[in-house]
């Protein structure tokens, strides 16, 4: 314990899963040391924009905004999408992990998705360097999902795992360290509540805020049906698309099932595109140790059953899904010197 | 499915009881996939309408356009300065209730993906019943 507080005075290495939802910092000796949102409020000023909220008190923000003050995502689909800002969060996310620590002696470690583009990979990297790091290391994200699920990527044996992040979904089999077949798509958590947000408005009328599809989604959102035919319930607040009130409307949740088909079957569809480009002998593996699910859409009720269902798979959710990205990332950097190959250069 | 371009189609202001033997003929010749109401239109999916305001060169000479929101995601249809419901309404010129029992889960039993054709008959013996005698 004394040793593990010790080494987390000295040690200025940080890993950051920076999610288009969340993002999450993990430090050796330390654990997760960040856990918040990935929305900065930001009001303009003469001369250029200060910063005024970030992580949950950003994101309560999000649609509630006066004129001169805007609550931002800075990533979109687990890219950026306005450099400035994202540079802004990732310095303030790293002055508050690090304390008091010196920012320019850190080694930052940062999830890039497998499908990013060079030019993204770049934005992330460069974002991450003027943010204040010494040493920079881009590690692609379904690589540190699995790491930090705790499967054996470094083994002659086929891992499979399906990130379902924010902004996108990752789907990678891993074997000696390396990605064998990937499918990156941008389909995720947020594209689960916009097809919420769009149920409402097509079958109640109703307009409702982001921060409110994602309530319906982890109260009563599934991936299928509910086995003893018992739907649970509860109520919503929005808009009245007609009259312009407020409104309360009953939400159902076979309604939510029904609207959440599209994304989730583009995420069976990535699952399954994936192992048909899987050869045949780590096909075989898998076929015994299936497959994990990460991220917070591997918390969504039944999506592990139907992932089994569809591909005759086992599937199962990870420990601690929200947390592996972090966790995997720190863990590769803790380990440098072995997994340094399993880095993006 | 025929498709037109946007400027071969001619401009005039269609009565309703046209716009819905537009939308029926439409619907007729959708792929069955292509339908389903949980949504106004999006990833190549959509409702009757969404699709009808989306695809059919026919529909946008008459005005009725789709507006998405700023993440590009969630869409709905306008018309006459109305959005959603009131803007198909008012589109079609129907009543809510007629809209509910032709375009809506609530007329198909709850299904959220009837066939196109389905919903074709549907608006067809509704025009049926309200023609004069």
């Amino acid at each position: 314990m004394v040793l593990s507080t010790m080494r987390g005075l000295f040690n200025h290495d940080i890993a950051i899963d920076l999610g288009t939802a969340n993002t999450l910092v993990y430090q050796s000796g330390g654990g997760i040391v960040f856990n918040e949102p990935t929305v900065i409020a930001v009001k303009d000023e003469r001369g250029g924009r200060r910063m005024i909220a970030i992580g949950q008190e950003a994101k309560a923000m999000l649609g509630r905004t006066p004129p001169g003050i805007e609550a931002i995502r800075p990533l979109c689909d687990g890219v950026i999408a306005d450099f400035d800002v994202a540079e802004e969060l990732i310095k303030i996310i790293m002055g508050k992990s690090l304390k008091r620590r010196g920012l320019t002696s850190a080694r930052v470690i940062i999830t890039v998705p497998s499908g990013a583009t060079e030019v993204e990979r770049r934005a992330i990297r460069e974002a991450t360097e003027n943010a204040g790091a010494r040493r920079v290391y881009l590690i692609e994200e379904p690589v540190a999902a699995a790491i930090g699920a705790d499967l054996p990527v470094t083994e002659p044996t086929a891992s499979m795992v399906v990130d379902i992040g924010g902004g996108t979904t990752e789907v990678a089999v891993i074997s000696l360290g390396g990605i064998v077949s990937s499918q990156c798509i941008r389909v995720g958590g947020n594209a689960m509540d916009a097809a919420i947000i769009s149920h409402m408005r097509r079958a109640h009328n109703l307009h409702i805020g982001e921060n409110n599809a994602e309530e319906i989604k982890i109260s009563i959102g599934s991936a299928c049906f509910p086995k003893n035919g018992k739907h649970r319930r509860m109520r919503v607040k929005g808009r009245d698309l007609v009259s312009g009130v407020p409104r309360e409307q009953e939400v159902e949740e076979g309604e939510v099932v029904g609207s959440l088909a599209e994304p989730l079957g583009a995420i069976v569809e990535a699952v399954k595109t994936t192992l048909e480009h899987t050869i045949p002998e780590l096909a075989a593996d898998m076929v015994e140790r299936g497959m994990v699910l990460t991220g917070g859409g591997g918390l969504l009720p039944n999506m592990d059953e139907v992932l089994s269902y569809a591909t005759g798979l086992p599937t199962e959710v990870a420990n601690e899904p929200l947390t592996c990205g972090a966790m995997g990332a720190g863990r590769t950097l803790e380990r440098i010197g072995k997994l340094e190959h399993m880095l993006v250069h | 499915m025929e498709t037109k371009a946007f400027d071969d189609i001619a401009r005039y202001a269609a009565p309703g009881r046209e716009r819905l033997n537009e939308l029926a003929d439409f619907l007729d010749e959708l792929p069955a996939d292509r339908l389903t109401f949980t949504r106004w239109y999006g990833q190549g999916k959509g409702c009757a309408v969404g699709l009808a305001a989306a695809l059919h060169p026919w529909f946008k000479a008459q005005g009725l356009r789709l507006e998405e929101d700023s993440t590009g995601k969630v869409c709905w249809p306008v018309y006459g300065g109305q959005s959603d419901r009131a803007a198909v309404a008012g589109f079609f010129g129907l009543t809510l209730g007629d809209m509910n029992s032709l375009l809506d889960p609530a007329g198909y039993d709850g299904a959220l993906e009837p066939h196109p054709k389905q919903v074709a008959a549907k608006i067809r013996s509704f025009l049926d019943a309200m023609a004069p005698a």
